[in-house]
């Protein structure tokens, strides 16, 4: 798989550093939005421009993203009773399915006890006239001048985007919400917490259904907690949901109300000669995916990203290493804390080729047909906005080439942990701490 | 030996971790704290076959419990965690650490039913000649060291994970 680089996006306000850090990157349906949540709140919209069919890709702008709109999603907030603070950072975007000309978004700040929102993005380039009480300006007539009656037309205006909060889901959660995930019936949307899930109805923000509740009645008897969730691409009756102890639970809802029992377990029994401090750390999984086929589940946890098949539950059938060189230093990752990090794992429209992030800036690719994986940069060449990707290699023995970076010289404050792939093109979109990039690839832009 | 020095500066890393995440924007994160309280389970475990295998010798069984027999027959590879030191009523001793820590915080929170877990770590404090070595781990009791470890070599017959799990948990109340 190669990629040329087409577009680098930096950040707007990239000049706010911490505001400003991307916390969730995601393609709508069609790819044609693309949305990103902030650590202040924010959601930035991006829309694809129509892409010029008479064969002038490679000049203007066609094909490439630009800012369609900008919203504060979440403000931040205060918890009076408990004297905490409330982050506002956007946790999980989530694009429903389009039905009308309006898209439909939902965001979380994911902290304990906050909102899910649904917005609504749409679009006004018409703007009534001919108002027959009011004038031009919005004043009102004075009557006596009012001697016909018209009918307002519509008349083409400036484009405009408007964002407006349709629902506020409040209240459903104690603990943070790591997930949200819209249902293939486009009708109800999970919401997953540490200990809880909730499925709610769009339509409906004063309840919600709780179909999975691993609270222990004694909480010192708390070993594991949920960490991603996600409701089956075709099966609106079907969810995953993985845990801090690596293990993936599918829950059918046509059994029972509560799902509280699994239908399927799967975990992979624990290699012993592997065991350190820091084992358990190591084996919760930050992110779960099910393939677009529905197959599959793709899981990341902290050293490796693993391909699971629905039908197997003893076992993930691929396993890819994303830094294994990392094993030997899991003690200073803990001193410093990135053994925490959660990083993100996505699939290419055809689920043949998986993709996650790693240190220094670089993200991973695994072709699993060849088993091959590659390490890419998402780094800004100024000079050169259009170049290829070059392959890097962090060096771990043997001979050394040019390029190579060595272990101890990996940047751990670069870390690139959200991302995102169009779902039908070779289109990502990478995260790193304040920039987006956006790479496309012109050699093969759909996959075969 | 090195192992055991690891495993000290592992709990004391953690036990300051979990005190700094109570003051962090946000709030108190289960997930975070429920991992570093696995983690300072792991080390003290680790600390603690350390401790047997370098006891073995010395220990003159007098009436051995069959688990603390079992762990010492256990391989001496200290990188591994032998999986018998498990069994030794790990799971109380460790979550004690663990909710006492999370149990403060969340008592300022919804989860009243962990002011109940206050209880039996005062009562294993007041449990007779139990009153063993406070652990050497934490900096603040580096001047009592060469006592502590004199004692600890000493054979007796008590359950050390209880004596110990009781003792980091109440260093780490006095420490918020």
């Amino acid at each position: 798989v190669t990629l040329c680089v087409v577009l680098l996006l930096p950040s707007l306000s990239f000049l706010v550093p911490s505001a400003d850090v991307i916390s969730t990157v995601e393609f709508n349906q069609t790819g044609d939005l693309l949305a990103t949540g902030d650590r202040g709140g924010r959601v930035v919209i991006f829309q694809r421009e129509p892409e010029d069919k008479g064969g002038r890709e490679e000049l203007g702008d066609a094909g490439e993203y630009n800012v369609y709109s900008t919203f504060q999603s979440h403000e931040p907030d205060f918890d009076y009773l408990k004297s905490l603070e409330i982050e506002e950072k956007i946790n999980k975007i989530r694009w429903l399915p389009q039905q009308n000309a309006a898209h439909f978004l939902l965001s979380t700040n994911g902290e304990q006890n906050k909102t899910i929102k649904l917005w609504k993005v749409s679009e006004r380039d018409r703007k009534p006239e001919g108002y027959n009480l009011k004038d031009e300006e919005g004043r009102l007539k004075d009557i006596s001048t009012v001697t016909s009656l018209q009918v307002p037309v519509l008349k083409p205006a400036d484009l405009m985007v408007e964002v407006r909060p349709r629902r506020v889901f409040a209240n459903g959660h104690t603990y943070h919400v790591n997930s949200i995930s819209v249902n293939s019936d486009g009708e109800t949307y999970l919401s997953a917490d540490d200990l809880r899930i909730n499925m709610w109805h769009l339509a409906i923000t004063d309840r919600s259904f709780n179909i999975v509740d691993i609270k222990p009645a004694n909480m010192e008897d708390l070993t594991e907690v949920i960490t991603a969730s996600e409701f089956h691409p075709q099966h609106c009756h079907l969810f995953v949901y993985s845990s801090s102890k690596g293990t993936l639970r599918l829950c059918d809802m046509r059994a029972s109300a509560l799902c509280d029992k699994h239908s399927k377990i799967f975990e992979e029994p624990e290699d012993p000669g592997n065991r350190s401090f820091f084992s358990e750390i190591i084996s919760s999984v930050s992110d779960v995916k099910f393939s677009h086929s529905g197959r599959y589940l793709l899981t990341r946890d902290y050293l490796t990203t693993k391909v699971w098949d629905l039908n197997m539950e003893k076992g993930p059938i691929e396993t890819y290493q994303v830094h294994d060189y990392l094993r030997s230093k899991l003690c200073s990752l803990y001193e410093n804390d990135c053994i925490f990090d959660k990083f993100e794992c996505v699939w290419n429209s055809t689920d043949s080729v998986i993709m996650t992030g790693t240190y220094n800036s670089f993200f991973r690719m695994f072709d699993r047909e060849a088993g091959r994986g590659v390490t890419l940069e998402a780094w800004r060449e100024s000079s050169k906005p259009r170049a290829v990707l070059r392959t890097r290699r962090v060096y771990t023995g043997g001979r050394r080439r040019r390029g190579d970076v060595g272990v101890d010289s990996l940047d751990f404050t670069k870390k690139i942990l959200h991302m995102a792939w169009h779902p039908a093109e070779n289109i990502i979109a990478i995260a790193t701490t304040n920039n987006l990039y956006i790479f496309q690839d012109r050699v093969h832009p759909e996959n075969q | 030996m090195d192992v055991k020095a690891e495993a000290k500066r592992i709990m004391a890393v953690s036990i300051s971790k979990l005190y700094t995440s109570r003051t962090q924007r946000g709030g108190l994160r289960l997930h975070r704290s429920l991992l570093l309280s696995m983690v300072i389970k792991s080390a003290r475990d680790i600390y603690h076959a350390a401790l047997m295998s370098n006891t073995a010798e010395k220990v003159v069984p007098c009436s051995p419990e069959p688990e603390t027999e079992g762990r010492m027959g256990t391989s001496t590879d200290l990188t591994t965690l032998p999986d018998s030191s498990v069994t030794l009523s790990p799971e109380a001793g460790a979550v004690k650490v663990a909710v006492e820590s999370r149990g403060r915080a969340e008592t300022t929170g919804e989860n009243k039913e962990n002011m109940g877990c206050l209880k039996p770590v005062r009562d294993s404090r007041k449990r007779p000649g139990k009153t063993v070595a406070e652990p050497d781990f934490l900096p603040l009791k580096k001047a009592r060291l060469e006592t502590e470890e004199e004692t600890l070599r000493t054979p007796r017959c008590w359950r050390p994970v209880d004596a110990l799990a009781s003792l980091p948990a109440n260093r780490a109340v006095a420490a918020y």
